[in-house]
């Protein structure tokens, strides 16, 4: 059954999926784009999901609301994906999270100035379960383990001492390891503003790091 | 060496931040690595810059705690709220601005209908006078009048009648006149009555448009107007004026036969010509006139008969009958100004309707 959907920039299609469809056993929400490939949207949902729901937690500080942020993402680019071109599903994945936690930001007032909720390793939900950052790896000390949770917890602070634009940008290129154009085509801004708020952004952390060395493992601390 | 060192401006934060991520072109490349070698303060900014994004890079990702796959379709997004109709787009202060002007504007109108200023062309003064209130003023009037005349002609009849001073003309006595037959007396008192209709008319259209008839008070025909006699015609005496007068002719000096009104403007024009009806002063104003007793008078009951079927119509001073020309309105007609006042109102009452229930519904709603 093949459902045809009208919009205003172009025409997408949900189709079903034929068998030799690389995504053949997610049967829901198969879609085409416009230049006629055939996706299941749970699989992009897949891929992703762990960059969008890390990139909605530095942006919002928020744990719960990043979750949110991020099915609020999904579901919004399910009902735009007409607008999806195929060149690149991560950045436009990234793009549509980083509007959903921006316009969370201005709806909820939701201001980066406290530091980050502990880690859901942390919280005494057993449900919860550990996440990959908090497993101690086999090739690692009690003491590197000890040293990764206190720098991860001193960069969680200090991105969220940045300003917006700079915490973005710098989440979006030395975090998520995004290009500089793509980084400029989800803060929708040039590219030379992309550099200068990266440049800025790694300078004010830098400095913070520098003043909190003493937390720093051995190989980061700055003399 | 510091000599040297005096020259050298500091890299950049921004060239230094793409110089990690080799960004830069390699002549720019190759600037960045002679200024760091040669400048230990950017060699420093360089190092922390590195350490911090090999920090940030090194960091792991955390697994969501759940799977944000979507089960099916979601939903389409709700119906967007339908834009509210034109009552609710314009600002508030716009309804009571628009109230405000309204009562202002029916205040206005109210106050110059209040003050007379507003006549009613499209009815004749024959359609106003069959008002109730119009028809006991004009029978007051004419009672008032008749009783008056009946009154003075008794007074005349009781009296001696003056006896004319003799004159070169004989002229005939009142003991020659023959007395006034029924019928005559009947005319009279028809024509009396049309004469206290006309000055009731008269009034009244000067109590309905002051201004006009002050502005014009041609067209309102005066009492001693209604009564003065075209060229050609003998003057019908007002029985009351005739009897108001004081002193008889001064004998010698014939009156003339177009007795002038007293009014400020002679040619004023008589609403109709009136039959001669013999009296003393028509007696005496005419003296070559036949006799009554000669030459019979001319059915004055059958000439009244005709004047009451005829409708006054004034005559100029040659004795033309012209149209009455139509009473005019000061400022517009009765009719345009009741609804003017009652589309005022009706705007009023909605314009301060609307913005009641915008406030109420402003309290009732916050994101209103």
């Amino acid at each position: 059954m093949e459902r045809t959907r009208e919009s205003s920039r172009g025409k997408w299609r949900i189709v079903s999926l034929q068998p030799d469809d690389p995504c053949v056993n997610h049967t829901r929400l198969p879609l085409q784009d416009r230049s006629g490939t055939t996706r299941c949207y749970n699989c992009i949902i897949e891929e992703y999901q762990t960059s969008a729901y890390n990139l909605a937690r530095r942006i919002l500080g928020d744990w719960a609301l990043a979750e949110d942020a991020v099915q609020e993402a999904f579901t919004s680019g399910y009902r735009s994906f007409h607008q999806f071109r195929g060149e690149n599903p991560r950045a436009w994945t990234m793009r549509i999270v980083t509007n959903v936690c921006r316009d969370m930001q201005r709806s909820r007032r939701v201001r980066q100035t406290v530091p980050l909720d502990p880690t859901p390793s942390d919280t005494e939900d057993p449900a919860v379960g550990f996440s990959a950052i908090d497993l101690p790896s086999s090739e690692e000390s009690p003491e590197d383990y000890a040293e990764r949770r206190e720098l991860n917890r001193a960069i969680d602070s200090g991105l969220g001492t940045l300003p917006e634009d700079q915490r973005l940008a710098v989440v979006l290129i030395d975090v998520q390891g995004l290009a500089y154009e793509e980084a400029a085509g989800i803060m929708s801004c040039s590219l030379g503003t992309v550099k200068s708020r990266l440049s800025r952004g790694r300078g004010r952390l830098r400095e913070y790091l520098r003043n909190t060395g003493e937390l720093l493992p051995s190989r980061y601390r700055q003399e | 060496m510091w000599i040297l060192r005096r020259g050298h401006t500091h890299i950049k934060l921004e060239t230094l931040s793409e110089y990690l991520d080799d960004r830069l072109s390699a002549r720019t490349t190759a600037s960045v690595e002679r200024g760091i070698a040669d400048c230990a303060v950017c060699w420093e900014e360089l190092e922390g810059l590195r350490s911090t994004v090999t920090a940030l890079r090194s960091m792991p990702e955390a697994a969501p705690r759940r799977s944000f796959t979507l089960a099916g379709p979601p939903p389409q997004e709700g119906r967007v709220r339908p834009q509210p109709s034109l009552a609710f787009r314009l600002p508030q202060w716009a309804y009571a601005g628009a109230a405000c002007m309204a009562a202002l504007v029916l205040a206005l109108l109210v106050a110059v209908d209040v003050a007379g200023l507003v006549a009613d062309p499209s009815r004749p003064v024959e359609e106003a006078l069959t008002e109730p209130t119009a028809q006991v003023e004009v029978a007051s009037v004419e009672k008032e009048v008749v009783k008056k005349v009946a009154t003075e002609a008794q007074a005349m009849e009781s009296a001696p009648r003056p006896t004319p001073a003799p004159k070169a003309t004989p002229v005939p006595t009142p003991t020659q006149q023959p007395e006034p037959t029924a019928a005559q007396a009947a005319a009279e008192i028809a024509v009396i009555k049309e004469v206290a209709k006309d000055v009731a008319q008269a009034e009244i259209q000067s109590m309905k448009s002051p201004q006009a008839a002050k502005a014009d008070p041609g067209d309102v025909p005066t009492p001693a107007a209604l009564v003065t006699v075209a060229p050609g015609f003998t003057p019908q005496p007002d029985q009351a004026e005739t009897a108001r007068q004081p002193a008889p002719p001064t004998p010698g000096k014939p009156p003339e036969t177009k007795t002038p009104t007293p009014t400020a403007r002679p040619p004023t024009p008589t609403p109709t010509p009136e039959p001669v009806v013999p009296t003393a002063t028509t007696a005496e104003a005419a003296p070559n006139a036949p006799s009554p007793s000669e030459t019979p008078a001319p059915a004055p009951a059958r000439s009244a008969a005709q004047e009451d079927s005829q409708p006054p119509r004034k005559q100029t001073a040659s004795g033309e009958g012209v149209q009455d020309p139509a009473p005019t309105s000061p400022l517009l007609s009765a009719r345009g100004w009741r609804t003017m006042e009652g589309l005022a109102a009706a705007l009023s009452l909605l314009f301060l309707a609307i913005f009641i229930v915008r406030w109420r519904v402003s309290k009732s709603t916050p994101g209103f």
